[in-house]
């Protein structure tokens, strides 16, 4: 008997692959949305549930948050599946051969440690074994990993590198194989075009499982500056900067920190625009631009004494255009900047950051303000 | 002489009397049509861009004409590089500028360049280069003096996809510029080994001006400098091991040490070099005019002194 589908991308799945969805495609779609795992499903029904749930991603964009939640369900899928595979092969036990996984990952590089031919101290294999709570059994291109670095669930100091191969625990392994099949996901949404009516019905489904995930915080507007809680990089910033990295720290990293910040601190979405919300410009006039104002006085020399179209500059960044005075009536016009990551910060402008104790496991300096501003209040 | 901007008229003899085609390395030409070539023509910035050149003769004949003040020629290759259209991929490219370095053991003035501190450069260079191979298992490594500093091209087919995320997660590996988790600090080999290695490096360059305003205590910075201790700690760092480190600065300021080097190491290469996709980055072959010196294309690294192989013939007939 030939094993459960492993992947919506197995060759085996992709068998199924423009076909009419059936009746039974759909009822198994929101099974696996409701987190149903099982391996008994028969590989028609369970390859075309997977298409229907990416179709239904699909409908309202490869951007949109059903896509995102299309993705999710398949990553966790595909994650719980080989949990239960490698179970069945004796994961745990003294019997398990790692060549179990191997044989499961289609489409993706990955060996037995003890095959790679790779000479890792003893001592190092003993350290790693102890810190991560099981020994590293696979050896992977490191270039493999290379979804999971752009999905950010995985950093390169993280892995132990030799000779081209990143060694991985099993978990390890199941994670960037995961994000290797969310990125086919990616692609099979953006080129995907299904005009199934009954897809609209579970994009519905894909919307509420969404949002019910959502933090209830990504409801709560913004409330006036507190300087106290801005992070380290923000505060180096308010002081002034030396040239070089002026205008990425006031036009880029302050304007982005504050607008948001003020405005919109949680989760303000993709394509966000500052009319939505806020109904009086003022806020944004009187209390975050003369702050970002002051800061590039303060610049040595001051930003706009030789670089006077950095105001413009700094009105495009938060979605007005190039334009001498915002008004709402043009957000949106140029996108309104995020603020940059603290990796990103670092590369940019690595004399800003100082991290303190309150940094430890941030990763956008948004959330160090979000966490010490709300926190403070609850 | 060396390092003064070099006139017009130096600039049309170097390129009349000197430049060769073959001083433009077989990597470039061999994809010239997909590259986008931007020139300075008077010292302001690369302004003049969008320019395709379809044959080396074509290359040959341009820069002779407008012996430009700088050529420039993109990491990346287009279907269309005239319009910067069709992203077929880049080289990933680290930057090391003499200049910029964030300790020297020269006494240059910001912005200058002497021969310890572009040696230290190359030194540098060589160290990321070996990670690349070693760790990575990248071979097809180019090396070129850029006037003032030193790129390193990698043109493994692996690499020429990738997206600046990617890169910047390369760039942290080979600099050094994350901290590893403590637990793992004393791993042979791995991202740890990397992150020491760089810490040797900066280990002799310190000095107590170093660490103002690193939060470390006066005191702690003394006894670590103190020359015997330092000694000791990097015979033990090159074991592995940070326990005569941890001892001298204590735990508090162990950690902010290990900050202090993350930030040094952070600003060893220009980032945005590498993370850049669509970047142009200097013509090997072409004059740095800024400073009369020639971008080279190095076929012997460890042979290789700008000081030999890097000075126009213009700059030795100066009187």
């Amino acid at each position: 008997m030939l094993p459960p589908l492993v992947s919506p991308f197995s060759r085996r799945a992709l068998r199924y692959l423009n076909k009419r969805f059936s009746d039974r495609a759909f009822a198994e779609a929101r099974r696996k949305l409701a987190g149903e795992v099982s391996l008994s499903v028969e590989p028609e029904v369970d390859a075309q549930s997977f298409f229907a749930l990416l179709s239904a991603g699909a409908l309202r964009g490869a951007a949109s948050r059903e896509a995102r939640a299309a993705k999710e369900v398949v990553k966790r899928q595909v994650s719980s599946r080989l949990w239960l595979l490698l179970e069945q092969q004796g994961w745990g036990e003294r019997r398990f051969n790692p060549e179990a996984l191997v044989f499961l990952l289609e489409d993706f590089r990955i060996l037995p440690l003890s095959g790679a031919g790779l000479e890792v101290p003893e001592a190092d294999l003993r350290l790693l074994t102890a810190l991560q709570g099981e020994s590293p059994l696979y050896a992977v291109p490191w270039e493999e990993l290379l979804p999971a670095l752009r999905s950010r669930s995985v950093s390169l100091a993280e892995v132990y590198l030799s000779r081209g191969y990143a060694l991985l625990t099993v978990k390890q392994a199941i994670s960037c194989y995961a994000e290797h099949i969310a990125e086919r996901c990616d692609e099979f949404m953006r080129s995907c075009s299904t005009d199934d009516p009954r897809l609209e019905a579970l994009a519905d489904a894909l919307e509420r499982a969404s949002l019910a995930a959502a933090p209830a915080l990504s409801r709560r507007a913004g409330k006036a500056l507190k300087e106290e809680c801005f992070p380290p990089c923000i505060r180096s910033t308010l002081a002034g900067v030396e040239s070089g990295s002026r205008n990425y720290a006031i036009t880029v990293l302050l304007t982005s920190f504050l607008s948001y910040a003020r405005i919109a601190p949680f989760n303000a979405g993709e394509n966000a625009r500052i009319a939505d919300f806020i109904k009086d410009v003022r806020i944004l006039t009187e209390e975050v631009l003369p702050v970002i104002y002051a800061a590039a006085e303060r610049c040595s020399p001051p930003l706009f004494e030789d670089q006077p179209l950095e105001k413009l500059n700094i009105n495009y960044h938060l979605g007005f255009g190039l334009v001498e005075e915002p008004r709402l009536e043009d957000s949106g016009r140029s996108p309104w900047y995020f603020v940059p990551n603290c990796e990103k910060i670092r590369r940019e402008a690595p004399s800003l950051c100082s991290p303190d104790r309150h940094c430890r496991d941030v990763k956008n300096p948004l959330v160090y303000y979000t966490r010490r501003r709300y926190r403070r209040e609850e | 002489m060396i390092f003064r901007e070099a006139t017009p008229e130096e600039r049309r003899r170097y390129y009349r009397e000197e430049w060769s085609l073959d001083d433009v390395p077989e990597f470039i030409l061999e994809t010239l049509q997909q590259r986008e070539f931007g020139f300075d023509h008077r010292g302001e910035g690369p302004s003049d861009r969008y320019n395709r050149i379809s044959t080396p003769a074509q290359l040959e004949g341009m820069l002779i004409r407008i012996a430009p003040y700088a050529a420039y020629s993109s990491v990346s290759f287009y279907s269309r590089p005239e319009r910067r259209e069709g992203w077929q991929g880049a080289e990933l490219v680290f930057d090391v500028d003499a200049k910029d370095l964030p300790l020297r053991s020269c006494s240059c003035a910001p912005g200058e360049v002497c021969g310890t501190c572009l040696a230290e450069a190359k030194e540098y260079i060589l160290g990321v280069a070996e990670v690349l191979r070693e760790d990575f298992a990248l071979e097809q490594l180019h090396f070129v003096y850029s006037g003032r500093g030193y790129h390193l091209r990698v043109l493994d087919e692996k690499v020429l996809g990738m997206q600046s995320q990617e890169r910047a997660s390369l760039l942290d590996y080979v600099a050094g510029g994350v901290i590893p988790p403590r637990e793992l600090l004393e791993l042979r080999g791995g991202y740890p080994r990397v992150f020491r290695l760089r810490l040797l490096r900066l280990l002799s360059l310190l000095s107590p001006g170093v660490f103002r305003g690193s939060g470390i205590p006066r005191r702690r910075v003394g006894s670590l400098l103190e020359p015997r201790t330092l000694r000791r700690v990097a015979n033990e760092l090159e074991e592995g091991s940070f326990t005569l480190l941890k001892e001298t600065l204590g735990s508090r300021g162990f950690g902010r040490f290990l900050e202090l080097i993350r930030r040094l190491n952070a600003e060893m290469l220009d980032a945005k070099v590498t993370v850049d996709v669509k970047r142009i980055l200097r013509l090997p072959g072409s004059l740095h005019s800024k400073v009369s010196m020639k971008c080279v294309y190095i076929k012997d690294v460890e042979r290789f002194d700008p000081f030999r192989h890097a000075v126009p013939k213009f700059v030795e007939e100066r009187s």
